[in-house]
């Protein structure tokens, strides 16, 4: 990913000293936020990703999951631009209680959290419904936006191709008290179609769908040390399947030529 | 007190009749309007329209009210286009000559005077028009064919009775009657009802003689006049002149037109001529029915029935004055070389300025017209439109056969040369102009594109006789176009340049430079452009075909090293000549709003300005509803760029030269910019039918994934396209001109980005 960023800044730099770009009134370089929205509960219905929300409580089917970003664009030509994005989101994961609690505490907990597991009193059903996984997600993309017909970067129609690095810190939780669980990273890729209005000049709307893959992604099967890597990924694409965007964006002043 | 006002009349109009005649005799200038620009010209269409509506009658029915309405919109927008169009004048001599004459006519009915406005418009054809709001507009050519000031008031009186009696409302409601198929036009077959809709307009007419006869009558006009004036519309579309044409004034220097040139040689062609006028008398007779108008025979005679002994005897033509008249009519004249040019009626503007200069030899002005003129006939030739500007001398009106039997009968390089020779007769012989210098360096370059010559290679003026031009050329026995006839035709070597040295030497082009050759600053001139033309033929008779060819790799290496950025970086002016904004959304009963268009386009032009200035350019907006009162100048300025980019797109010659160069220099550097740009935005919303909803929604009934598909099929289908063209107004020709089209509605934003980076793009533009 070092290599990546280190390629990205290369071509960004030189795109700031190249020749003229028109941007937006001469508004090149935009910071944004936006969120993705995906049918989550959808996913879990179909037997993949999660039942839980990050607070433990349990999903339904129109639950949705949400990744807030905050991103950087720099427009480098009448119709490429790069972006830098990084993302937030929070999920529960499948619970293993319910459906295993006669069986013992999976293996990977006894080793790494024995104090943990060991403080409950397994013969009180009443005190502890379940135990569940959650994560913390941080995605950070990299990626070309590439603006469709005669549409002028950073506005109209848009596909994006982005390079993203998914990183998860996997919480186990255990009642009410949790411990990080393990991290597991991936890297994947995501692809976007995008509408981008400008709204008074310097805020710009933009809404559209995106799909993507994490690699190594797998699913099922009880969460152990081994299989969690899998398991949370198979839950990332499952969000990626279909994300619904929408972001606002501050274009910010004219510089340079 | 009395005697001492008339004898001061009299002694204005003395020195006007002197002082028109001298200006007359040198120089011309264009017209062009003075002082403070008149209310109309800067007033909304939506101004207009509302006070026009007051003026409905509230006892009318809805449906009819709904009909005037329509029709003022309509008419208020056509009065905007008309005013704005650059082609009216105010204040100057012939409006004010028009108002005066006005006054006259209608001196017992003030109140009607008041309500009328006369601007007299820069078109060449016999005709005038009255609009509901009490503008009349007189053609320019319309003004050039009176006889005289009485015939002049009977136009003016035909169209205020137009005005008076509401023809044109009615009209529009009449038609709107037969579209509805409402009272008499109930059952009417289509040809019905345009037969009686004609009949209406007919109707109209003879009103509009009538009241018109009957103004002119009671402000003590000849009523005469009213007869010839009709006579004379026989002639609208004829030349003004029936002047015989001259072709000496074409021989300056050594150039002489060979007797085999001149249509005396020519009797055939006249026959011809007999015969089609019979055949437009004969379309005359047959229009008669689906006419608007009546026929002129039936308007004639009408209005001599009328005539009573006393309308005329005794009764003057000229209420304002003869010598005012006279002068207005010959300003009218000299405007219609401009027009003729600017239309690019090419014979017209040559007979006309020909017959001009018999009048006026001295008038530099119109020598430079004539240099113009004799460009574009070169510059026709060159490029295979001869055809299509000049017509056959068998096909034209009776004044222009001469003239075009003549242009006709010249060859290529016998026209080019004369296009050349004549404008370094007019640089010589008048005071420095950018037009003819212009005219002198493209017509060296269209010259040396066509022929291989050098100046060396024209005779010395010590061989010329007249009698040697004649011996090249014998009687012309053949067909048109080509009377040059070689004495051994057997001696003609093969190859297209090894034929142009044959006929060069045979032809009066080798005369045609013969005085110049010593002439130091002609012969620098045209050696200075024509090594510098890239296009230009470098070979002569005496090289070879592989010398020709490594001619052309080299050519073609100078146009490929010729394509250079365009050195607008530098650049900080832009002219922006009224910006359009024009939305069709056929959704709605009345498609084009011309109002909401209005203030669209004034939205746009603040884009235009925000995005020009973050684009680092200063704009000059030329619209006529932001121009000051008070600056008559940047008004002129105006109309000056609007008719210069109507002839541009009406006449594309990439390389031909515009009418009013000169003036357009002026601008140019007045705003000290040499470029102009012109953005028009064009939206369209098409209607969803009504049978493609039923269609889908019976279709998705039957199979419901196709629920979506009917979704879309409620949204009708936008579509929106941004023309920005960039003139350069030195060389007259397009340098930028780009369509941007999208399948949507046109927005601010999408608006603002596509005009911001045109205008960028412009300034690291490569020139083809």
């Amino acid at each position: 990913m070092k290599l990546l960023y280190t390629l990205a800044l290369l071509i960004l730099s030189s795109a700031i000293l190249s020749a003229q770009v028109p941007g937006y009134l001469g508004k090149k370089l935009s910071a944004g936020y936006r969120v993705d929205v995906s049918p989550v509960g959808a996913n879990s219905a179909i037997g993949y990703g999660n039942r839980f929300n990050y607070d433990g409580t349990e999903q339904g089917i129109l639950s949705f999951g949400f990744i807030h970003s905050l991103d950087l664009e720099y427009v480098f030509s009448r119709k490429v631009a790069l972006r830098f994005s990084y993302g937030i989101s929070r999920n529960g994961m499948v619970g293993t209680i319910e459906d295993a609690y006669e069986e013992s505490e999976p293996e990977f907990v006894k080793k790494q959290y024995p104090k943990l597991s060991h403080e409950y009193d397994r013969s009180n059903n009443d005190e502890r419904d379940y135990d569940y996984m959650n994560m913390d997600n941080s995605l950070m993309k990299v990626g070309l936006t590439f603006t469709r017909g005669n549409y002028i970067a950073p506005h109209g129609r848009a596909h994006s191709l982005y390079l993203l690095s998914h990183t998860a810190n996997c919480n186990y939780v255990l009642g009410d008290k949790s411990s990080l669980l393990t991290t597991i990273t991936g890297y994947g890729l995501m692809y976007e179609r995008t509408s981008r209005r400008i709204i008074k000049d310097c805020v710009l709307l933009e809404y559209g769908f995106s799909f993507g893959y994490l690699f190594g992604a797998g699913f099922g099967g009880n969460p152990s040390a081994e299989t969690a890597a899998k398991y949370v990924t198979g839950y990332q694409n499952t969000q990626f399947m279909f994300q619904g965007t929408l972001g606002i964006r501050y274009l910010a002043p004219k510089f340079g030529r | 007190m009395l005697i001492i006002r008339k004898t001061m009349v009299l002694m204005s109009i003395t020195l006007l009749a002197i002082t028109s005649r001298a200006q007359f005799q040198t120089d011309y200038t264009p017209m062009q309007s003075r002082g403070t620009i008149p209310e109309e010209f800067v007033t909304s269409i939506k101004g207009r329209y509302q006070s026009a509506l007051k003026k409905i009658d509230k006892k009318d029915k809805a449906k009819t009210k709904r009909d005037k309405k329509e029709f003022l919109l309509e008419s208020n927008n056509q009065i905007d286009l008309v005013l704005k169009s650059g082609k009216v004048v105010f204040q100057d001599q012939v409006s004010t000559y028009l108002g005066k004459v006005a006054d006259k006519l209608l001196a017992k009915e003030p109140s009607l005077r008041k309500q009328l406005k006369f601007y007299p418009i820069k078109y060449e054809n016999a005709n005038a028009y009255a609009y509901n709001e009490g503008f009349v507009f007189v053609q320019i050519g319309l003004i050039a064919r009176c006889q005289n000031e009485a015939e002049l008031a009977f136009i003016l009186g035909h169209e205020t009775a137009h005005y008076s009696k509401k023809h044109s409302i009615n009209r529009h409601a009449e038609y709107k009657k037969a579209q509805r198929n409402e009272g008499t036009y109930n059952h009417s077959s289509n040809d019905e009802k345009l037969k009686s809709i004609r009949e209406y307009s007919r109707e109209n007419e003879t009103e509009a003689d009538e009241v018109g006869f009957d103004y002119m009558r009671k402000a003590g006009y000849n009523a005469y006049a009213a007869a010839s004036s009709l006579n004379g519309l026989r002639y609208s579309v004829t030349p003004i002149f029936t002047t015989p044409f001259t072709h000496s004034l074409l021989e300056v220097g050594l150039y002489r037109i060979p007797s085999s040139y001149l249509i005396e040689n020519e009797p055939k062609q006249k026959e011809n001529a007999v015969e089609e006028d019979e055949k437009a008398k004969e379309e005359e007779e047959n229009e008669d029915v689906l006419s608007t108008h009546p026929s002129l025979d039936s308007r004639i005679e009408n209005i001599l029935s009328d005539l009573k002994v006393s309308d005329t005897i005794g009764k003057p033509n000229y209420l304002v004055s003869k010598a005012e008249f006279e002068y207005v009519r010959e300003l009218c004249h000299f405007e219609l070389c401009r027009i003729y040019l600017i239309n690019n009626e090419l014979d017209m503007a040559f007979y006309h300025i020909s017959t001009l200069l018999q009048k006026y030899p001295k008038n530099t002005y119109l020598k430079r017209m004539m240099a113009a003129t004799l460009y574009r006939i070169a510059y026709a030739t060159n490029h295979g439109q001869l055809s299509k500007k000049i017509t056959l001398p068998a096909k034209a009106h009776d004044e222009l056969k001469a003239p075009n039997y003549l242009l006709r009968k010249f060859q290529k390089e016998e026209l080019n040369l004369l296009a050349l020779r004549y404008a370094w007769y007019v640089h010589q012989t008048t005071p420095k102009n950018f037009d003819t210098e212009q005219i002198i360096d493209l017509s060296i370059t269209e010259y040396t594109t066509a022929f291989a010559r050098n100046v060396e290679d024209f005779a010395d003026s010590t061989e010329f006789t007249f009698a040697v031009i004649e011996s090249y050329y014998k009687p012309d026995t053949s067909s048109l176009g080509n009377s040059l006839v070689p004495e051994k035709k057997g001696k003609i070597k093969k190859g297209k340049i090894k034929k142009q040295a044959y006929w060069f030497d045979r032809s009066l082009s080798r005369f045609a430079l013969s005085e110049l050759k010593k002439d130091t600053e002609f012969a620098t001139r045209y050696k200075t452009i024509a090594e510098a033309n890239p296009k230009r033929k470098l070979r002569n008779s005496s090289e070879s075909k592989e010398e020709e060819q490594t001619d052309e790799k080299k050519e073609d290496k100078t146009i490929k090293g010729s394509k250079k950025r365009l050195n607008l970086s530098n650049v900080k002016n832009l002219i922006l000549i009224e910006p359009e904004y024009i939305l069709n959304d056929q959704r709605k009963r009345i498609a084009i709003d011309h109002i909401a268009n209005e203030e669209s386009e004034i939205e746009l032009r603040d884009m235009l300005k925000v995005c020009a200035k973050e684009a680092d350019f200063n704009l000059e907006l030329m619209a006529a509803n932001n121009i000051q009162a008070k600056d008559s100048t940047r008004f002129n300025d105006y109309t000056v760029l609007k008719e210069w980019v109507s002839e541009y797109f009406d006449h594309t010659q990439s390389n031909a030269i515009a009418t009013d160069f000169n003036r357009i220099k002026e601008i140019s550097e007045r705003y000290d910019t040499r470029y102009a740009a012109l953005f028009v935005n064009v939206s369209t919303i098409q209607k969803v039918p009504g049978s493609t909803i039923a269609l889908a929604t019976i279709i998705s009934v039957i199979y419901p994934i196709l629920l979506p598909w009917l979704v879309t099929k409620f949204f009708p289908e936008k579509e929106c396209a941004f023309v920005l063209v960039v003139l350069d107004m030195q060389e007259n020709k397009m340098i930028h001109g780009n369509i941007v089209h999208f399948d949507t509605k046109d927005r601010k934003d999408l608006l603002k980005s596509q005009i911001y980076a045109t205008l960028v793009t412009l300034k690291g533009k490569k020139n083809k």
